[in-house]
């Protein structure tokens, strides 16, 4: 249960509204506890790490208000205590748990053994790519739950994808607290907002506003993320007024660096791959999705919707090469159409599950402690078009290198089934579990916990 | 209702049932992809419920004849927002004809050639290539166009236009002349740098 302790700070006239310091995660007692109560309460949080969406919601906004202070943290500074700076803070439980809703579903989308830095970058892009930068003439306020909310300066912006530089700040600030990622929002009053976060030991400028306007097709351009600290000379970034704001001795981000993180955000947890089609010697439409390697050109399958992946020599027409009787012949040969060589070996494991449906497991990506990451491919029908779909999972099995297939196929009925899959993949940004030695499922919290993965904050 | 719409969702009225409740929404997002990269299914027909729609925000659409015709008989409309959408050619015309107040066409493909003049209080055009063609309004934003030359200058009737500051310095001479208010951006940025006639 969350602990609320009475805050004595001159808040008490807020529409009648008695504040009260949150700390910890509100549970459902409290809110049954709340909605009971005949005194209305302005809740403060710090920030929303740990709060569930749908709790949230069920609070009687009759009954309490939120203020989240995250970047406008009026009881450390003075400066965020004039009324209009307050009023940002305030969501309806509604709102909040709305707003809450929009930072779960991007932390659902990430990998769990990305850095920080990477963590970091995804949130940053899909900021900038997901909101546009007030047009003029365009509303800064909304009616939402029958309140006025100045929507482009606060967190509430993020359900219009509508924001200016300080509602940019703190929605990035609020993102880094839910991630355990240090994050400061750098305020020059009423002039402009950016933030620095800490990423491999070193502090970095961020000022998602001056990417979200000048993103290039509607992509981020990254031109502003961990940028020189010449960039933060300008007037506009100027703190010298600002004797409440703290100094940081920037640090950019090389552009190899950078490079080398990016390559890996572009591999989100989940992918698909549209299948392309051909109609081989036979007559026969093959629906398939390649990979062209060094030696060989790597083929993913529809084969009458299961997914098996053959290997072709390039020097083989596809046309006459690839047949079903082919692919068919292939499966019992690890996948090669032809003689199999000597130096190579497949790199994925098919599944099957009971029910005809299969899946691909490759070879490890990371390992980290008893946990490592591994690709998953399967079929799944998208817009009335089957396509390829690549995940990430985690799991302390090593699903690649099984071959008992009773062990297998108890994975792929009972580990991987289609339903906790899916629910895996949604909630757990991956984390599987594993199947012990007394064949059942286990997981790990503490794990879970580790990597921020996005069910164990629920 | 397949409408995914965070205007939507932030009233927390779906799903919506009633007649009345869909003619009290003034204001409405059309999505056609979600936070979380999924596809939506759009029917843009069902958009003919809402006949008091004031604001109207198309994010990630291919609006076809049918969408752009339905524009038409939202009478109510005057905002009008059209974001990394892709108009088909045959439909531009219908634009021209919407009375509007707020017009913002941000890195949405659009055949201009088709359009024969584009007319709302305030314009915003942004992350596209500036068309020539005649443009009416009191408000003009193209400070995040691209352009190859300012010939569309001569097609712009406009009160106020905001442009960016390399288009301002490498033709100084020619904004200075113009009847219309220019607000100019600081390279780079989006703060005023200043402000001629």
């Amino acid at each position: 249960m969350a602990e609320f302790k009475y805050c004595n700070y001159p808040l008490n006239d807020f529409d009648g509204y008695i504040p009260y310091i949150v700390t910890g995660k509100i549970t459902k007692d409290d809110v049954a506890a709340i909605n009971n109560d005949s005194n209305k309460k302005l809740l403060i949080l710090k920030n929303t790490v740990n709060q569930d969406s749908q709790i949230i919601g069920k609070i009687s906004k009759e009954k309490a208000l939120f203020s989240v202070l995250g970047g406008l943290d009026y009881l450390q500074k003075n400066k965020y205590r004039h009324p209009h700076y307050l009023k940002r803070t305030i969501n309806s439980p509604k709102v909040l748990s709305e707003i809450i809703k929009f930072f779960e579903q991007i932390e659902s989308k990430l990998r769990p053994f990305w850095n920080d830095t990477e963590k970091c970058l995804y949130v940053y892009k899909t900021l900038v790519e997901k909101c546009h930068y007030q047009y003029d003439g365009e509303a800064e306020n909304e009616t939402l739950d029958g309140n006025d909310y100045k929507v482009i300066k606060s967190l509430s912006g993020l359900l219009f994808d509508r924001l200016v530089c300080v509602g940019f700040a703190l929605a990035f600030k609020e993102e880094m607290d839910r991630l355990g990622i240090p994050c400061y929002y750098q305020s020059y009053q009423n002039h402009h907002a950016w933030n620095v976060v800490k990423l491999e030991g070193a502090y970095r400028g961020i000022d998602l506003t001056w990417d979200c306007y000048h993103k290039k097709n509607n992509k981020c351009t990254f031109n502003y993320f961990g940028r020189t600290p010449k960039f933060y000379e300008n007037k506009h970034h100027c703190l010298d007024n600002e004797p409440e704001e703290r100094k940081f001795n920037l640090v950019p981000f090389q552009d190899e660096e950078l490079k080398s993180h990016l390559k890996n955000i572009g591999e989100e947890l989940v992918k698909t791959f549209p299948l392309k089609t051909f109609e081989n010697i036979k007559g026969e439409t093959i629906k398939y999705y390649n990979v062209v390697e060094e030696d060989y050109t790597k083929y993913y399958i529809d084969l009458f919707g299961k997914l098996v992946v053959v290997y072709l020599q390039d020097q083989i027409m596809p046309d006459s090469g690839l047949t079903i009787e082919n692919i068919e012949k292939a499966l019992t040969n690890d996948g090669f159409i032809g003689l199999k060589p000597e130096n190579k070996t497949p790199d994925y494991n098919l599944y099957q599950r009971s029910d005809g449906s299969t899946f691909l497991i490759s070879k490890e990506f990371n390992h980290q402690k008893n946990v490592a990451e591994f690709c998953y491919l399967d079929i799944v029908n998208q817009n009335n078009a089957n396509q390829i779909r690549r995940s990430f999972i985690l799991s302390e099995n090593n699903l690649a290198e099984i071959t008992d297939e009773t062990i297998k196929l108890y994975i792929a009925d009972e580990l991987l089934s289609k339903k906790r899959l899916e629910s895996k993949l949604k909630d757990f940004n991956g984390y599987i579990g594993y199947i012990g030695e007394d064949y059942k499922k286990h997981y790990s919290p503490k794990f879970e916990q580790e990597l921020n993965i996005q069910g164990h904050r629920r | 209702m397949n409408f995914e719409t965070s205007t939507l969702k932030a009233q927390f009225k779906l799903p919506i049932k009633s007649k009345e409740e869909l003619e009290k929404i003034k204001k409405l997002k059309v999505n056609k992809i979600s936070l979380s990269g999924e596809i939506l299914k759009v029917n843009y027909e069902e958009l003919l419920n809402f006949p008091n729609l004031e604001t109207l925000y198309f994010e990630n659409c291919t609006l076809d004849f049918l969408a752009m015709s339905i524009l038409t008989k939202l009478n109510k409309l005057k905002k009008l927002y059209l974001i990394n959408c892709e108009i088909l050619d045959d439909n531009s015309k219908l634009l021209a004809n919407l009375n509007l107040e707020n017009l913002v066409i941000d890195h949405t493909v659009l055949n201009f050639n088709n359009l024969p003049i584009l007319k709302a209080s305030n314009i915003t055009l942004a992350r596209i290539d500036m068309p020539n063609i005649k443009i009416i309004t009191e408000n003009l934003d193209i400070a995040n166009v691209t352009y190859q030359n300012i010939d569309f200058l001569n097609n712009i009737i406009a009160s106020t236009i905001k442009v960016p500051y390399q288009m301002y310095i490498q033709n100084e001479n020619v904004f200075n002349l113009l009847s219309s208010k220019i607000i100019v951006l600081e390279e780079n940025t989006n703060f005023v740098y200043k402000e001629v006639n």
